[in-house]
């Protein structure tokens, strides 16, 4: 399915959590989708994609927020966003939200065409494999759960982390099993949610690598707030700023010292 | 057997600070995880073997009507008897029933999750017959009064001291009166204490893996063989099934199979697959005189009518359980009833009342592995997400959380306001966190912070920072 | 429970949406339970004897692939001696097991087991190569006590016993009207248990030993 737009316009979904937490990730998102040679836009009606209110069951509020997102980006070729949750959630769950609903059906169905996770858009549409950058580190990849399961994203990164120069590449045990993020189910049950970041933060320890990379900040806020409790120093970054050139600043958790 | 479901938070709590499972379910992701990966890469025709089990069920349970009346027929003719029972209870009743009408004293059982789900141990012991459980890890749960904590490993739980122990304390009156500490040595101090049982009992009960409408056969799959000595030496066979046991074809069972022992334990096929087809033929030389299956409902037919029916699909594998971290971090007794892991996640509240397990649902992070590796493909993350629906629906979950939850929806469903309200909090957090990077403490994120620190956000926010990007440009 | 029965049997009937089943869905499931099947089964490229026998030895049971009934009988005393078990064994009343030419020395009890025998030998159905499996039925020249009691199953198999899949293992061990037997049992090594510790010990409560005597075909 290789991009056959001329020029094509991109809808930047920035997520909630690039928007709030880290802006640098959705920074470096355009730049990576600009050197790729799409036009970039970031509609303002965008805040989330709903995932909170439909993984908890409000199902009718998911709705509204899902539509909201349909509304807001119409009038794009593509919708691209830096987390395989959240492009999870519209490419596989909203088609489910309207199912009793036909016109909102054809409208989901239409938006999922569209839509794709950042990394695997680069690779997949774009036809990248290599990325021009440096990145001087030892780097290990996690594997977010929706972004893996829902979107097959598991060689794409590690296809373009391997052109990138200056970095080693360390592959981390249990690489696929989930973190222990789960949206609200962090807050809901912190001693489980606890004990599976931390069998991760250990199997990145043991790693060796200096830098532990993944596609969603959902996962990376939380491993980076366990590296810390545990006095690790591991940087941790989106991979798109790695991609992107941008990881110089201070990594997920690290303060401006 | 009564639900503890309710109690997940306290359990699960529990279980966290028990070193031994701690180990144990680490060995068990490790040696089970690895084994079936290993068969499953071995069988080419795996991937699709899964599609064919799934398309298998779905077939049968369109047709269900069909099959259970065919097999039921079929029972009868191998000279069989079938009983139907909606409840637990009535299923128990029936069983005790049988036991009395043979006068029995003893009765021994072959592991079965049904019969766990009936509590028919228990009504046993109230009826006042002797029973003994014969698989192994039963067998210790019975002497030590626990239930099972994994569908298809039941005591990986318990150490082997405690094992020890208990052996001692319940085979001195057998003439076993030292203290055994090798495996070896336990395993057949127990081969000769449950030999007598074996020798001595009157009816036996099993389940079955599988029941075939085509001949009205039963099918049994173990490892120890103990499931094929109750069924042969008591006078007496009783299958306790479920309704939704029940399958087409031996055709169809022999695929179905071939995705269990794989699925289950990285076995090709376990040790002893063995099918029953009504009581002894009059020439044979042994065998039971009489058999009998109760087929339980239990619910199931209800979910066979809503979004449920594709959980009935479930072979009893265990390959969710064995894959989920949850499961991997809390064990079974946590979830506090017959089936834990993500298929008890989805069951648990059908059958024991949809407010009595609320946690059960919630207490999974969506990752969608359990869905990975089960055999027939049943969308457990779906499944739980439908529960989380009726709970909402049915406002069973915490209205705490229902508020916060509905103050997010409100902001994220005014862009404006909240790209107003958001550019002042992050600027806030982000100049008081800025230098350190983390914060250890967090006003309204005490989940959060409980378990990890709470990493600085970065200040801006992203839509004000590109807006201002934007103005700069047009400049 | 005729209750019950009525019960349930509606609750099915409305969840799958029919009241009845009419007289064409019937006739095309019948027709689906007695189809011949043409469905995907495992398949493979060994040689069969070689790939039957690792499939046995690879779950703990000792394989034996012998050229002459003198060495079937042979093969059952080095494995007597061998495990240093007494000399006596229960032999089933099946004429197949008539033909071998057991030494004087071992004390053969043509009958079923009882819980004091200590070995047992069977003539197996079938031998199914896909997994190493030895099929065997409930019949009076084969109780099915046989199978489980003894700490010791000796199974004595000819090559043309051997078929593909399970699916024809089964088709062997029903009787010549088609008859479905009381008991198919697919025995696939010695019994085994890994509830203490998760650690595989041989022995539970089927027999410890599995040893196979698989007769080529001359």
């Amino acid at each position: 399915m290789i991009n056959e737009h001329v020029n094509p316009s991109v809808g930047l979904f920035v997520t909630c959590l690039a928007d709030l937490y880290r802006p640098s990730v959705a920074f470096a998102a355009v730049k990576l989708l600009e050197d790729a040679g799409v036009t970039v836009e970031v509609p303002r009606a965008q805040t989330c994609c709903g995932q909170p209110a439909l993984n908890n069951g409000d199902l009718g509020h998911a709705r509204v927020l899902a539509m909201q997102v349909i509304d807001a980006f119409a009038e794009f070729d593509y919708v691209v966003g830096p987390s395989g949750s959240c492009m999870g959630t519209i490419k596989t769950h909203y088609v489910e939200l309207f199912e009793d609903d036909p016109e909102g059906l054809m409208k989901a169905q239409d938006l999922a065409e569209r839509s794709h996770e950042l990394i695997s858009f680069l690779t997949d549409i774009m036809g990248i494999s290599q990325i021009d950058a440096t990145y001087d580190g030892t780097v290990t990849y996690h594997d977010s759960c929706a972004g893996l399961r829902e979107l097959g994203i598991q060689e794409q990164p590690r296809r373009l982390l391997d052109g990138v120069q200056g970095i080693a590449f360390k592959e981390l045990k249990d690489s696929i099993v989930c973190c222990g993020f789960g949206g609200t189910f962090c807050v809901k049950y912190p001693e489980i949610s606890g004990k599976m970041v931390d069998d991760k933060c250990s199997r990145i320890e043991e790693s060796g690598a200096d830098t532990v990379l993944a596609g969603d900040l959902g996962c990376l806020l939380n491993i980076a707030g366990r590296l810390r409790r545990r006095g690790e120093t591991t940087r941790v970054y989106h991979i798109a700023e790695v991609l992107a050139g941008m990881a110089g600043g201070p990594s997920i958790g690290d303060g401006e010292n | 057997m009564e639900s503890k479901s309710h109690d997940f938070k306290v359990r699960s709590g529990q279980a966290l600070k028990d070193p031994f499972l701690q180990s144990a379910l680490e060995n068990l992701s490790l040696g089970f995880v690895e084994s079936r990966r290993k068969c499953a890469e071995a069988l080419p025709e795996f991937e699709a073997l899964r599609d064919l089990g799934k398309n298998i069920y779905d077939h049968t349970l369109e047709n269900l009507d069909f099959y259970l009346r065919r097999y039921e027929e079929k029972v009868i003719e191998s000279g069989g008897h079938v009983h139907w029972a909606s409840t637990p209870d009535e299923a128990c009743r029936i069983a005790t029933d049988i036991c009395d009408q043979a006068k029995a004293k003893k009765v021994i059982r072959g592991k079965s999750m049904i019969g766990e789900e009936m509590g028919i141990n228990d009504a046993l012991d109230e009826a006042g017959f002797e029973t003994t459980e014969t698989d192994l890890g039963e067998y210790i749960l019975q002497l030590a009064e626990e239930p099972p904590s994994h569908i298809v490993a039941p005591a990986i739980h318990k150490t082997k001291d405690e094992i020890s122990d208990l052996f001692q304390v319940y085979h001195a009156d057998r003439g076993f009166t030292e203290r055994q500490t090798e495996r070896t040595a336990l395993v057949q101090e127990a081969r000769q204490v449950l030999r007598e049982s074996f020798i001595s009992a009157d009816v036996g009960i099993t389940g079955a893996n599988f029941l075939i409408a085509e001949t009205g056969s039963n099918i049994i799959v173990t490892n120890e063989g103990n499931g094929d000595l109750t069924c042969t030496l008591p006078k007496v066979h009783i299958v306790t099934a479920a309704i939704d046991k029940v399958i087409p074809s031996v055709e169809d069972a022999m695929v179905l199979l071939r995705l269990l022992g794989r699925s289950a334990t990285g076995q090709e096929i376990t040790a002893y697959t063995t099918f029953t087809t009504g009581p002894k033929r009059a020439e044979d030389d042994d065998g039971p005189e009489e058999y009998h299956v109760i087929l339980l409902d239990n619910g199931r037919s209800t979910m066979l009518a809503n979004e449920f029916r594709d959980m009935l699909r479930c072979i009893r594998c265990g390959a969710c359980m064995n894959h989920c971290p949850v499961y991997g971090s809390v064990g079974g007794h946590a979830y506090g009833w017959v089936y834990p892991g993500p298929m008890g996640s989805v069951l648990t509240p059908m059958m024991v009342g949809l407010d009595k397990a609320v946690d059960l649902p919630n207490a999974c992070t969506l990752n969608g592995r359990c869905q990975d590796v089960c055999p027939v493909r049943i969308p457990l993350p779906k499944l739980l997400r439908a529960h989380r629906t009726w709970q909402h629906e049915r406002k069973f979950n915490s209205s705490v959380f229902r508020f916060g939850l509905g103050i997010w929806t409100f902001f994220a469903r005014h862009p404006n306001l909240y790209q107003f309200c958001t550019r002042i909090v992050m600027s806030v957090m982000g100049s008081l966190g800025r230098r350190k990077g983390v914060f250890n403490r967090m006003p309204f994120a005490g989940g959060w912070t409980q378990a990890r620190d709470l990493p600085t956000p970065q200040g801006k926010t992203f839509q004000a920072a590109w807006r201002a990007k934007q103005r700069e440009k047009k400049q | 429970m005729t209750l019950a029965r009525e019960k349930i049997l509606d609750r099915v009937a409305l969840a799958v949406g029919r009241d009845r089943i009419d007289p064409k869905t019937e006739a095309a499931l019948t027709k689906r339970l007695n189809r011949i099947p043409t469905i995907l089964r495992p398949q493979w490229d060994d040689n069969p004897v070689r790939r039957f026998a690792s499939k046995l030895r690879d779950v703990a049971a000792s394989v034996d692939v012998v050229d002459s009934p003198a060495d079937v009988a042979k093969s059952v005393s080095s494995f007597l001696l061998e495990n240093d078990v007494p000399l006596a064994v229960a032999m089933a009343p099946d004429d197949r097991l008539n033909d071998y030419p057991w030494p004087e020395y071992l004390k053969i009890s043509r009958r079923n087991v009882n819980p004091k025998d200590v070995t047992a030998i069977t003539a197996a159905e079938a031998g199914v190569i896909e997994t190493g499996s030895l099929v065997l039925r409930s019949k009076p020249q084969s109780p099915t006590s046989m199978n489980f009691l003894p700490e010791n199953h000796i199974v004595i198999l000819l090559q043309e016993q051997l078929v593909k899949n399970l699916e024809d293992g089964w088709r062997c061990a029903l009787d010549s009207s088609n008859g479905v037997p009381r008991t198919v049992n697919f025995i696939t090594g010695p019994s085994k248990t890994a509830d203490i510790e998760q650690t595989m010990e041989y022995g539970a409560h089927g027999p410890r030993r599995l040893h196979v005597i698989l007769l080529l075909a001359t």
